[in-house]
């Protein structure tokens, strides 16, 4: 399945195989390609979602990927048009059916079309072309179930190349458009136009942004200590830890193994209580926000406000997208850049990510251990990490080698996200936190307990002392965050909480957790997708800034706290 | 890099740019006045250095044989003047400092080109360029915005404008053009030298005159339209997004801070990095 970005390959490939997908209103939002067992009539076959190109020359590592996939002859292309930018579409179409390679075509978004006064006469193309084509609506799944049964013949029957074309042209796929063109009704700029051109005007859109980056993050802070207090703290804290503990103390003889279960570092009260009730809750308002602004196209109208600062740190306006899908997690940050354009501008997003973005996780646990003593060193926290990010960007544009970029992109049409398809959203990351996440949180907490129960501990902290206790003025306990922080960005703030520390020290755990060590399921794909190179220095970086950095703030604080 | 050209007591101050500038300018003097006096360097060095180089120069302008071509800034000895002559066109160079203009004359007629080729003193701000089919500026010219300014001017329409520019290290010497200077009279290509890999080749072509009030995108009012004239070149994704010539634009916004300007391409908004639009010229249409 090829076509250009953002027609909605990805819903269709999502309805077709009934998988999940990542689908957002941006160009760029797959950046690999995944395969989904489709049932045909027939056959079953191999369907696979590629991310979207304009043409055939790729302008992205991730495009690279979708011109890779056609090289490996597909039984049949299935070419994704846009309803909406049809000429582009048909370009594209052209240039595929210059590869004789068996071609349909489906032409997406035409309730959109329809709402700006326009048709496209798909019988008239097929007939033209003389490539199989018909029209979908793919988030209301109108048209899908003709594209099936198109695809089943086009796949049992034999496939005779077309005749050889000119080269595609630019005149030709004009030609093309104007003829396939029916107007339906009348068009008028609806209030979506009008609404979505406000919002990147620099006014209203600059407060309007400053508004929503407000909202945005008043909602996943208030919502997930909502969630946090009236529904996984008395669900998790009262009714399941308890009953554990209680059955666990009944069941075990005291000694290592029920200490490793319930004691300090207890699988089944830290292992269970940290991820479910303080980071969990963040995970869902964070998730939920972020869907919104992903599926309203709002993500690249701020892109295009940000693109002057994001000019001076060398990035375009697409880098947005990767940098806001750090504050969920670093990975699938780390992904998106590969729709990035350059390859200096990938390293610059993955510098600004892995030293001073934190993930939601990590956030979870700031607002877990600072909200409630010290909303001056939540906020504290939270400057330092933008200050932090800026310069970072600033930097890496000037050190890096390489030309700054030049920021030119689509932005897609305001819509208004659609209620299940959120819910989807959410409950993929959702599940992808409890697969993931919370079973390595487990594992952090098993192994503490672990060095804690044998100590183990206690050497390790005397062994750090002179780190730990001289220069970040921190208790010898505070090791354990250290050691653990490698593991999962949480895991280097939680264990702070229980540590009786004072409002200064809050602060400097909080700022070393935040230019810690990224976790190592991070480091390891820095590695898989740069250089292993790259991770050793972000390994060795991270760590001896944040100890530096913190040593420096665990002096400053009490001047200020 | 570049040779030729006038006395660097004339070149003005600021190009080529600093101490090192002048070092390597006296250094290109030298070399030239060494070529004047033994014919067989000059063969080699000319063959090195700018036969491919005036070759490519050629094919991106598309020159033909029998064009008439000028040649600001020849120097004293005039490498691409011959090398432009022995492809065949009626060649001018001109030049700014009369030793060079004598020297580059004496070097002519040894060559027996005395037919093809004139030397003429005269600078790049004043020439009337108007009976030319192409005009080269070389490297060295300056002022180089005026000269640029002049040629386009007095260019007919069609007619080219051919400039070295530099690219990579050689910034640091060389002053680089932007290709937005001719925007709005011309159609402005770019290439790297495969010869050169240092430089860059630009050549403008003048517009025919009846575009005369073309403006580069960002110089729209928001909400005015335009039909597109020439793009520049540079990204990849200016045709898929609907940014080529003979379509219509309309300028939404221009963001804050050097930031991206925002157009509508049939119903397509894009946001466009200032530089970029600033290559984009557009015929501004009257109306709404
Ligand atoms: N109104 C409408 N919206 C659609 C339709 N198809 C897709 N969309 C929306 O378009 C957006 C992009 O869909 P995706 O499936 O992510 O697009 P994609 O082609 O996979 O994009 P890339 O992965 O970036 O190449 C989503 O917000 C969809 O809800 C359609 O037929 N009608
Ligand atoms: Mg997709």
């Amino acid at each position: 399945m090829i076509g250009p970005p953002n027609v909605g390959k990805s819903v269709i490939f999502n309805r077709l195989t009934r998988m999940n997908v990542g689908v957002a209103n941006y160009p760029g939002s797959t950046v690999e390609f995944s395969e989904g067992a489709l049932r045909l009539a027939d056959s079953p076959v191999k369907l696979i979602d590629a991310p979207g190109i304009y043409t055939l020359q790729p302008a992205s590592e991730a495009e690279s990927v979708a011109v890779a996939l056609l090289e490996d002859a597909p039984d049949l292309v299935l070419c994704v048009l846009d309803a909406t930018n049809l000429e582009s579409s048909l370009y594209l179409l052209l240039q595929l059916m210059g590869l004789g390679l068996p071609l349909m075509a489906c032409i997406n978004r035409t309730d959109l079309a329809e709402e700006r006064g326009l048709a496209v006469d798909h019988e008239y193309l097929a007939r033209q072309l003389g490539v199989p084509t018909v029209a979908t609506r793919a988030v209301t799944g109108q048209g899908l179930e003709e594209l099936r049964s198109r695809l089943n013949g086009a796949l049992s029957s034999e496939f005779s190349p077309p005749a050889v074309r000119p080269a595609p042209s630019w005149a030709e796929a004009e030609r093309l458009t104007q003829q396939a063109r029916r107007s339906a009704g009348r068009s008028e700029d609806t209030l979506r136009d009008r609404l979505g051109d406000a919002l990147i005007r620099p006014w209203p859109g600059l407060p309007a942004a400053v508004l929503i980056v407000v909202l945005v993050f008043g909602f996943v802070i208030g919502v997930g200590m909502g969630l946090r207090r009236w529904v996984l703290l008395p669900f998790f804290g009262e009714l399941i830890i308890p009953q554990l503990v209680n059955l666990v103390q009944a069941l075990l003889e005291p000694g290592l193994g029920r200490e490793v279960l319930v004691g300090e570092y207890g699988l089944l009260t830290k292992g269970i209580e940290w991820p479910f009730t303080l980071v969990f809750p963040y995970v869902l308002s964070f998730y939920a926000a972020l869907s919104v602004l992903e599926d309203s196209g709002y993500m690249a109208r701020l892109g295009a406000l940000l693109d002057g600062l994001l000019k001076r740190m060398g990035l375009s306006g697409t880098a947005v997208m990767p940098i806001f899908l750090g504050y969920g997690c670093g990975i699938p940050a780390l992904m998106a850049t590969r729709a990035l354009s350059s390859h200096k501008q990938r390293l610059t997003v993955c510098a600004m990510v892995c030293l001073s973005v934190p993930c939601i996780s990590q956030t979870g646990a700031f607002v877990s251990l600072l909200a409630e003593r010290s909303v001056g060193a939540l906020a504290g926290v939270a400057m330092v990490s933008i200050l932090a990010m800026l310069t970072t960007g600033v930097l890496a544009s000037r050190l890096l080698p390489g030309r700054p970029s030049t920021t030119l992109m689509e932005i897609p049409e305001l819509l208004l996200p659609r209620a299940d398809v959120l819910g989807k959203k959410v409950w993929a990351r959702a599940r992808h936190y409890l697969a993931d996440g919370v079973p390595a949180v487990m594992a952090g907490v098993a192994f503490a307990a672990l060095l804690y129960e044998t100590g183990a501990m206690e050497a390790v902290g005397r062994a750090l002392s002179p780190v730990i206790t001289r220069w970040l003025l921190l208790p010898e306990e505070a090791a354990v965050p250290l050691l653990l922080g490698v593991f999962r960005r949480e895991l280097a703030v939680l264990p702070l909480m229980d540590m009786a520390l004072s409002p200064s020290q809050l602060f400097t755990g909080a700022i070393v957790a935040l230019f810690y060590v990224p976790c190592i399921a991070m480091v390891a794909l820095v590695a898989r997708e740069f250089h292993i190179r790259l991770a050793i220095v972000v390994l060795v970086f991270t760590t001896v800034f944040a100890l530096f950095v913190g040593g420096l703030f665990a002096r400053l604080g009490p001047l200020v706290l | 890099m570049g040779r030729h050209r006038r006395r660097r007591g004339r070149c003005a101050a600021a190009d080529p740019r600093g101490y090192l500038g002048q070092v390597l300018g006296r250094g290109a003097l030298a070399v030239e006045r060494a070529n004047c006096r033994w014919p067989r360097l000059s063969r080699r060095y000319g063959r090195m250095f700018y036969e491919r180089l005036v070759q490519e120069e050629v094919e991106l302008a598309g020159v033909k044989a029998g064009d008439r071509v000028l040649h600001v800034g020849c120097g004293a000895f005039p490498f691409t003047t011959l090398a432009l002559a022995e492809r065949g066109c009626v060649v001018v160079g001109i030049d700014r400092d009369e030793q060079a203009v004598a020297a580059a004359r004496r070097v002519v007629s040894q060559k027996g080109l005395d037919g093809h080729v004139e030397i003429r003193h005269g600078t790049g701000e004043s020439v009337d360029c108007a009976d030319f089919n192409a005009v080269w500026v070389s490297l060295h010219v300056t002022p180089r915005d005026e000269v640029i300014h002049n040629c386009l001017t007095s260019l007919r329409p069609k007619g080219k404008l051919v400039l070295r520019n530099v690219a990579g290290p050689l910034k640091l010497l060389y002053n680089a053009t932007s290709p937005a200077a001719g925007a709005t009279q011309a159609h402005v290509r770019t290439a790297r030298s495969q010869a050169r890999s240092n430089l860059v080749t630009m050549v403008a072509e003048k517009l025919p005159s009846t575009d005369k009030q073309r403006v580069v995108l960002s110089g729209l009012a928001a909400g005015c339209r335009g039909t597109i004239a020439a793009t520049g070149n540079g990204h990849p994704l200016l045709e898929p997004l609907g940014i080529r010539p003979g379509r219509q634009i309309c300028l939404r916004c221009i963001q804050k801070l050097g930031g991206s300007v925002v157009a509508d391409l049939d119903g397509r908004r894009v946001a466009i990095d200032r530089q970029l639009a600033e290559q984009i010229v557009v015929n501004p249409v009257s109306g709404d």
